[in-house]
């Protein structure tokens, strides 16, 4: 194993995701590389992120359960009868362009 | 995120459900992580919808406005029943020696067993989402999840790209060090 100096692992993990994603500016890419190649440790951190992003990539899709689509026209349905408080304020209803735009 | 959608569809609970009720459901499911909880969240989005479509002037394409809402009534419903404590992850979820090398690393991605226990990896990585702080749950649902990219995601959580890559990060490292227990545990348990 490497004598690490105490920031290095750590600067190493700090940056797996922009190494992974390629973003890392060419001087910090040539410092990860190097380190992974003489330091176990990170490179098992790397490798088990990278399986991270593996299963939640593969983790199952979400199931409509039966019934859903028809459940909600009955419950919107109602919830728009039921209430004239008139618009609710944390919405947002005006977004991130000026009036009139759209 | 697709822009064929014109707005008269937000005003018409029938086509907003229609074009829109699987997107909304599924983010909702993710970020719950129970149906219940999800239909919930989707009804109040619904309704939050159908009540300011009205004065909505954003984007040709409602889909951010429609996930904003979404995000917010299932981090709403998420707190009112938390089953688990949000974990801390003010600092690098990685545990370090006296020499300053990650401890406790175990590279679980070449395990031989590791098809077969999928399904235990998948609820394990499931309740490790669910203990996330709310930004860090988002930001994991929206990128690794849903495929939102970078840019859009952290607009849609009002970060820039930088504070939204830290948060995506350490999500990630917080369920890599989850599995990494797990795995620990599993072959603890197995050699007793
Ligand atoms: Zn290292």
């Amino acid at each position: 194993m490497s004598d690490c100096n105490a920031s290095t692992c750590k600067r190493v993990a700090d940056l797996l995701l922009q190494f992974r994603d390629g973003s890392l500016p060419a001087e910090d890419l040539a410092f990860v590389r190097e380190h992974l190649h003489r330091c176990p440790p990170c490179v098992g951190i790397f490798d088990s992120y990278q399986e991270v992003i593996d299963v939640l990539q593969r983790l199952q899709p979400v199931r409509m359960p039966e019934g859903l689509m028809e459940r909600m026209r009955h419950k919107v349905a109602e919830g728009a009868s039921m209430d004239d408080e008139g618009p609710c304020e944390d919405a947002e209803p005006c977004s991130d362009e000026e009036p009139g735009e759209a | 995120m697709s822009s064929d959608a014109p707005i008269s569809a937000l005003l018409d609970p029938e086509l907003l459900i229609e074009r829109y009720g699987e997107r909304i459901f599924r983010l909702a499911r993710r970020m719950t992580n129970n149906d219940a909880d999800a239909e919930d969240a989707m009804q109040n989005t619904l309704i939050k919808i159908l009540k300011n479509a009205g004065s909505y002037r954003g984007e040709s394409d409602p889909m951010g406005w429609i996930y904003r809402i979404t995000l917010n009534e299932a981090r709403e419903i998420h707190r009112k029943h938390k089953r688990r404590p949000a974990v801390s992850l003010d600092s690098l979820p990685i545990d370090f020696d006296e020499s300053n090398h990650p401890t406790g690393v175990h590279d679980f991605s070449r395990r031989p067993d590791k098809d077969a226990m999928a399904g235990e990896v998948d609820a394990q990585i499931r309740e490790a989402i669910d203990e996330l702080p709310d930004g860090y749950r988002e930001a994991v649902v929206l990128h690794d999840l849903e495929g939102v990219p970078y840019a859009e995601a952290a607009k849609l959580l009002d970060l820039s790209l930088g504070g939204f890559k830290t948060r995506l990060h350490r999500a990630r490292l917080h369920l890599r060090k989850r599995l990494d227990q797990f795995f620990t545990a599993h072959d603890a348990k197995d050699r007793s």
